[in-house]
This record gives structure tokens, C-alpha cells and sequence, in this order.
């Protein structure tokens, strides 16, 4: 045991006294953070160069083009005295000059052309019968359709707007067609809000009904997003250096003194326990700054104690049962780069709550979240969403997948032993994920 | 009182075995010289010592206990691969391989086998830093840095310049005064002549020699010519009675026959030139070595 502590001191200190686990301490964050941070220092910076765009307005009366330019001139106006630059629409009226599809196909293809040529931005295309009452049985629904082409579809900026002011334009037509003023329809129109709230409980102390806050679904959300972000990235710091110790322990030569000095089962074992200090220290760190962050900011009640305590459970778990993995791989390969290969399953099985991480936090409580957090590899990490998630889960199914857990974990780190007692004295040649099931299966 | 025994061990890895019925025994305080070709099964055998490979069959004692568990803290080990973490430091390498052996208060013995293996300059730097000679002396500090009552050197000396071998060499005869047991593995036969109290050589798995050297020169007998000739060593085999010739330059060892008569070849050797010395004598371990490792040519091509 004491040797077991020996070697899990060297490894825990190895790790921690590095520079890389510096620098990945404080980086992790940012990158987590990263987009985010990006995206509000730079939200001002946007495209602000104009936009020209050819309108084809085919009703009728070709009425809807007046109160489109009308729009536009407000906004571009708006634009350029305003300090937040935004990109001006200079729209261009086209007119079909005969009707008839093929004198239509002839314009659209001359107009894109002209988008191809960067001339143009976009080409808007008002439909004939977008003032035919909705419920007539006049017009077909391409007829009666807004149609858009531009050669950048990811910008949603100009179709957005066109189509609220579209919209608003054919909506007071409408109006006025039922004998409705504007003023009269947005009354109609005017929206009821819902506001989203929290159980009200009774306040122990006053005995006065408290009511439930505002639900912050941000807050909400990130709250068990950041667990399971903190669980991941814990598993990788914490779990990675162990491959990577036994591959320098093999190309080194070190295993054989060591094991001159502990039994294989014991150096692993100190590794593991090395590891689970490693990812101690980065979750002490994370999480003690969540957990002050969250109560500075007045968003205490999102941390609740009962899950961190059942988070640390899980990570300690999930630490063994992932290292034991990585280390059989390390034991295995003959160099770092045969880990590689062998590294993707491994991998696969770590990101795999990840993938279903959207669903588990919105739906918690579906098939999918329920019967994959009891899927060993993912239960640390999607228990630990779904009791994160308000309401919670009943307290049997942590449980159930604790024991699952610590089952798997058990069963991963004797087979690992095995692998490393034989792979760890092979020199050369790396063995294959068939050599590793004979290895623990041979007595 | 051995220190260690061996009582007819086996080990085998898949079809090939590598020791074969291997029965020796270790007298406490003296030093055991392990000769052989390469892949002859000494690594295997100070492997099975070390109880990082387990026997298939029988026995291995080591200071009196025969277990297959736990490694033992009694003994030191220096691996033909040298083994140190590159990024640790000297002292922190040697104190966790002293505390890997159980033993905490090692400042006062990693500094004495620094200083006495001139290294004390380098006990803050880095293992990476170091040239190969050493490296080669860390890991020997490693090796007995816990006091060990036993230690197996894998090749020591091998890669070393004659002043590194002789603070080597050095440090070997300390640890026998101070009546440690040590095994080693050499391939350098002058070495293992002067230094060793007992010889063992294995060859392809098998025991073909044992014993101190007087012991193992008496089963061969006085069979060897030791001769310094003034001109013509050409077709030296071709006299009868002589089965083998050794040229060395200044001198040349003949072997004679079973049976053969040494004053008969003298005899010939005058007939052919001026002969300025002869010297009926035992063979030297290295002659004792080839013969056995190196099969007469017919055999080789059989």
C-alpha cells in the first residue's frame, strides 16, 4: 500500500508539476468559454457593406415593392447615422417584361448571373398571389411564396428582414381588405407573454409563501452542461498521462525496475490513484470557482450540494474506470503512435454522452436519456446531467448506476491488470485488441 | 547459507524454452558471474530471481523464502536496459526507487554512492542531461540505494570507458565487503575470470558450466598450448594432435586432442621454426566459452 502511494505521488507529480497542466488549466476555460467570449467581443464587427438586391414584385398592381424601398430607405438611413454600423439594402426594381415562365426563367438566370458576378447580393422574387386570401382556392403555393436566391444562403440577415417587412406590408393589405385598420389589427394581434416560474414553497423561517423565482433558462441549462463539460475534460486531463506514462515506462525500460520493487497490480493501481488525485485537483479548482462564481452572482440556487457530492462519486469512478482503459492501451502499444488506433473505441465510449448531451438535458427523464445513463461507459456523466436537470431523477436510478459503475470499474481494472502484467515487459512489437482478450483471459 | 536456490526451474514463452530444468545455488556474500550468449536465458534467469517472471516449474528461494508474490525489498536489481524517468532529477529518481524498496531515509546513502561514483554535481539535474556512462552509474546507485542483501546487475559494464568500469568495478568489490550477495551477467570474460568467486554459463536454456574457475579449468584439463612462434603460423591445425588454433596476434592457443601428445607438437612447432615460448596450460574462460557456444563448423551447416 505504502508503495502504492509511492508510485501515485510520482504520478500525480510528474502531471501537476508540468507546465502543459498549467497552461491547460487556465486554457481549458477560455476554449470552453472561447466562442462565446468571441462572439460578444465581436458582435458589433459585422458585414456592414451594402447590399444590392434586384426585387421582382409579380403582383398585380406591383404594390408591394413601394412599402419594401420605403423600409429600407428608414433603415439604411438609420444605418449610417447610427454608431452600430449595419450592412445597407439598396434595392432594384426588376420587371418581368412579358409574362410567361420562359421570359421568368430568362430573368432569373440573367439576375444570377449577376450574383455570380458579385453584382448583385440576392434576388427577391415577390409571388403573384401573395394578396389572394389565404382561404381562396385561387393560386398555387408557389405562386403565393416569397422565393429568395443569393449565392450566400448562411446569410440570413437580408431574407429575415425582408420578411417580417413582406409580411407586415400584405398583413395591413389584408386588413384594410376586411374593413381593419392597422391600429385595430395590431390590437388583435398583440401577444399574451408566458412567464416561466420556479415551485413556490413556504419560507421556513418567516412561515410567508415565497413565490418561485423566474426560470433563467440559460442558467438552467449551463448548470449541468458545465458538469458534464468539467466530467469530460477531467477524464481526459486526468486519464491521458497514464497511457502516456506506460508507453515512456515500456520505451524507457523503467518497468522492469519497478517491477523489481511492486507487483504490477500494485504500480497499476498507484497510477489510478495518481490519476484520481490529478483530477481532484482540476475539479477542486473548476469547481470551487463555479461554486463561488454561482453564489457571487446570485445564482446559487442552480448548484445544488447533493449532486456535486454525486458528481465527485462519478468522477472518481469514472477516472478508474476510463484509466484502467487507457493504461491497458499503453501497456499494450509499443509506441505512442500504435496508441493512436487503439485510442478510438476508447474515445468513442467517452464522447458518447457528449453526442446525446442536447436531448438528456432537455428531456431528461425520455427513453433515450434513462436507458443510456445506465449504459456504464456514459452513466457518470448523464446521471450526473439528469439529476442536474430539475426536477431530478428518483434517487434508485444514481444509485443503481453507482453499483453499475463501480462494477464495470472493477471489472476494467483487473482486466487492465492483466494486460499490463504481460504488456508491460513486451518490447517491439505492439499487441492487437484480440492479443489483449487473450491476455485476460489466460490465467 | 545461500541466498539464492534454484531447484530445477523451467520457463517457457510459447514453443521456446528458455530455461531448462535449472537447479544453482548462491552462496550469501560471494559474487556469481552469469556468462552466456546472447538470448541464452540469463535475463530470463535474473528475471525469475527478480519474481518478475514466474517459474513454470519448480522452485527459486531467495534469502531463504520462496513466494510468488511481493517483490522483494531485499533485493536490487539493475535491468540490461537502463530505466530512469528522463524528467525527473537524479535524487528525485534515486529517492523513489529507494522508497519504492521500502526504504525512506535515503538522503544519507544516495548522497555517499553520488559522491563515491563522482556524480554529486549532477543530484539537481535532470536524468535527460546525462551522457550514457552516467545514466549507466544512476541506475546503478538505483540498484543498491536500498541497502539490498542481494543484487542482480544485468550487464553492468557494458558501454563503459575503462575509468567509468574501474569506479564501477570498485563499487562491486565495496558491496562484497560489506557482504552483499551480487549476481551479475557479463559478456567480458577477463572480467568475469578476476572478479568472480563463482562462474555459471548458460547455453540455449541449459546449465553447461558451473563452479569457481579453478573448477570449471579442471574439467577440461591442461589441454591448451600457449606458444609464441618467430615466423611461419600458417597451417598450425594441420600438425597432428592439434584440433584448433587461436591466433592472437602475439601469440597463438593451440588445442590439443583428447590424447594427443604435447611434446610431439613441440616437436613439429621446432621442425617448422624458432619457437620463443611454450606453455602447457588450462584453456581461459573465453576459450571455455566459444567452445561451447560456438559448434564446429560441421555442426553449424548440419
Amino acid at each position: 500500500m505504502r508503495k502504492m502511494l509511492t508510485v501515485a505521488l510520482r504520478e500525480y507529480k510528474a502531471v501537476v508539476r508540468t507546465k502543459s497542466f498549467l497552461v491547460s488549466l487556465l486554457l481549458m476555460p477560455i476554449m470552453m468559454g472561447g466562442s462565446l467570449i468571441f462572439q460578444m467581443l465581436f458582435k458589433d464587427t459585422t458585414d456592414t457593406k451594402d447590399k444590392r438586391i434586384a426585387v421582382i414584385d409579380r403582383t398585380p398592381d406591383a404594390g408591394l415593392f413601394a412599402p419594401l424601398k420605403a423600409a429600407a430607405d428608414e433603415r439604411n438611413e438609420k444605418a449610417n447615422t447610427d454608431k452600430k454600423k449595419q450592412a445597407g439594402y439598396l434595392l432594384e426594381k426588376v420587371s418581368v417584361p412579358v409574362d410567361g415562365p420562359e421570359s421568368l426563367n430568362q430573368l432569373r438566370l440573367e439576375l444570377c448571373d449577376r450574383v455570380r458576378q458579385k453584382d448583385l447580393f440576392g434576388i427577391l422574387e415577390i409571388g403573384p398571389d401573395v394578396l389572394v386570401p389565404p382561404n381562396s382556392a385561387a393560386g398555387s403555393p408557389e405562386r403565393r411564396a416569397v422565393r429568395y436566391q443569393t449565392n450566400s444562403p448562411l446569410n440570413q440577415n437580408f431574407p429575415r428582414w425582408a420578411e417580417k417587412v413582406l409580411n407586415d406590408a400584405i398583413e395591413t393589405r389584408r386588413a384594410a381588405q376586411a374593413g381593419m385598420t392597422s391600429e385595430q389589427l395590431k390590437m388583435v394581434q398583440e401577444p399574451v407573454p408566458l412567464l416561466a416560474k420556479g415551485l413556490t414553497s413556504r419560507n421556513r423561517q418567516t412561515g410567508a409563501i415565497d413565490d418561485g423565482r423566474d426560470v433563467n433558462f440559460l442558467a438552467s441549462f449551463f448548470a449541468p452542461f458545465g458538469l458534464v463539460i468539467l466530467m469530460f475534460m477531467v477524464i481526459m486531463v486526468g486519464a491521458t498521462p497514464l497511457m502516456q506514462g506506460v508507453v515512456e515506462e515500456k520505451m524507457q525500460r523503467i518497468a522492469e525496475v519497478l517491477l523489481g520493487s511492486i507487483q504490477p497490480f500494485g504500480l497499476m493501481m498507484g497510477k489510478l490513484i495518481g490519476s484520481v488525485g490529478i483530477s481532484f485537483t482540476l475539479v477542486g479548482v473548476y469547481l470551487s470557482g463555479a461554486v463561488w462564481a454561482a453564489y457571487h452572482f446570485g445564482y446559487a440556487e442552480y448548484v445544488s450540494l447533493e449532486v456535486l457530492i454525486w458528481f465527485l462519486a462519478y468522477q472518481v469512478l469514472a477516472v478508474l474506470m476510463f484509466g484502467s482503459m487507457f493504461i491497458a492501451i499503453g501497456a499494450a502499444a509499443a509506441d505512442i503512435k500504435e496508441t493512436q488506433t487503439m485510442l478510438m473505441p476508447v474515445m468513442l465510449l467517452a464522447c458518447l454522452p457528449l453526442f446525446a448531451l442536447v436531448n438528456v438535458i432537455t428531456e431528461p427523464e425520455g427513453p433515450l436519456a434513462t436507458w443510456l445513463s445506465f449504459f456504464p461507459p456514459a452513466t457518470p456523466m448523464l446521471m450526473t446531467v439528469r439529476m442536474a436537470v430539475p426536477p431530478g431523477i428518483p434517487l434508485w436510478q444514481p444509485i443503481v448506476g453507482v453499483a453499475l459503475v463501480l462494477a464495470t470499474t472493477i471489472m476494467c481494472v483487473w482486466a487492465a491488470g492483466r494486460i499490463f502484467r504481460v504488456g508491460i515487459l513486451m518490447q517491439g512489437k505492439g499487441a492487437n485488441f484480440a492479443d489483449m482478450f487473450r491476455w485476460v483471459l489466460r490465467a | 547459507m545461500n541466498a539464492v536456490e534454484i531447484e530445477h526451474v523451467t520457463k517457457s514463452f510459447g514453443s521456446v524454452v528458455a530455461v531448462n530444468d535449472l537447479s544453482l545455488a548462491v552462496p550469501k556474500g560471494s559474487i556469481y558471474g552469469f556468462i552466456g550468449p546472447n538470448g541464452s536465458g540469463k535475463t530470463t534467469t535474473l528475471r525469475m530471481i527478480m519474481r518478475i517472471l514466474h517459474p513454470d516449474r519448480g522452485t527459486i528461494r531467495v534469502l531463504g523464502v520462496e513466494t510468488l508474490q511481493a517483490a522483494n525489498d531485499r533485493v536490487g536489481y539493475l535491468p540490461e536496459e537502463r530505466g530512469l524517468y528522463k524528467q525527473m532529477k537524479v535524487r528525485d529518481v534515486l529517492r523513489f526507487y529507494a522508497e519504492l524498496k521500502g526504504f525512506a531515509d535515503s538522503k544519507p546513502v544516495i548522497d555517499s554512492w553520488l559522491e563515491r561514483l563522482g556524480l554529486t554535481a549532477w543530484a539537481d539535474k535532470k536524468v535527460a542531461t546525462l551522457s550514457k556512462g552516467m545514466s549507466q552509474k544512476v541506475q546503478f546507485i538505483a540498484a543498491v540505494v536500498s541497502k539490498p542483501e542481494v543484487v542482480l546487475l544485468d550487464e553492468p559494464f557494458s558501454g563503459l570507458d575503462p575509468v567509468n568500469m574501474d569506479v564501477l568495478r570498485e563499487a562491486v568489490l565495496a558491496l562484497k565487503r560489506d557482504s552483499t550477495t551480487v549476481i551479475f551477467s557479463t559478456h567480458d570474460m577477463l572480467v568475469a575470470e578476476k572478479m568472480c568467486d563463482f562462474l555459471f554459463m548458460i547455453y540455449k536454456g541449459n546449465k553447461v558450466l558451473d563452479g569457481t574457475l579453478e573448477q570449471i579449468q579442471d574439467t577440461y584439463g591442461s589441454d591448451t598450448l600457449r606458444v609464441r612462434l618467430d615466423n611461419e603460423r600458417n597451417g598450425l591445425e594441420n600438425i597432428p594432435g592439434v584440433s584448433r588454433v587461436a591466433d592472437f596476434g602475439r601469440y597463438q592457443e593451440l588445442r590439443l586432442e583428447h590424447g594427443a601428445e604435447s611434446q610431439a607438437v613441440l616437436q613439429q612447432l621446432m621442425s617448422r621454426g624458432v619457437v620463443r615460448h611454450f606453455e602447457l596450460t588450462r584453456p581461459s574462460l573465453h576459450d571455455i566459452f566459444v567452445r561451447i557456444a560456438r559448434p564446429e563448423p560441421e555442426q553449424e551447416t548440419a
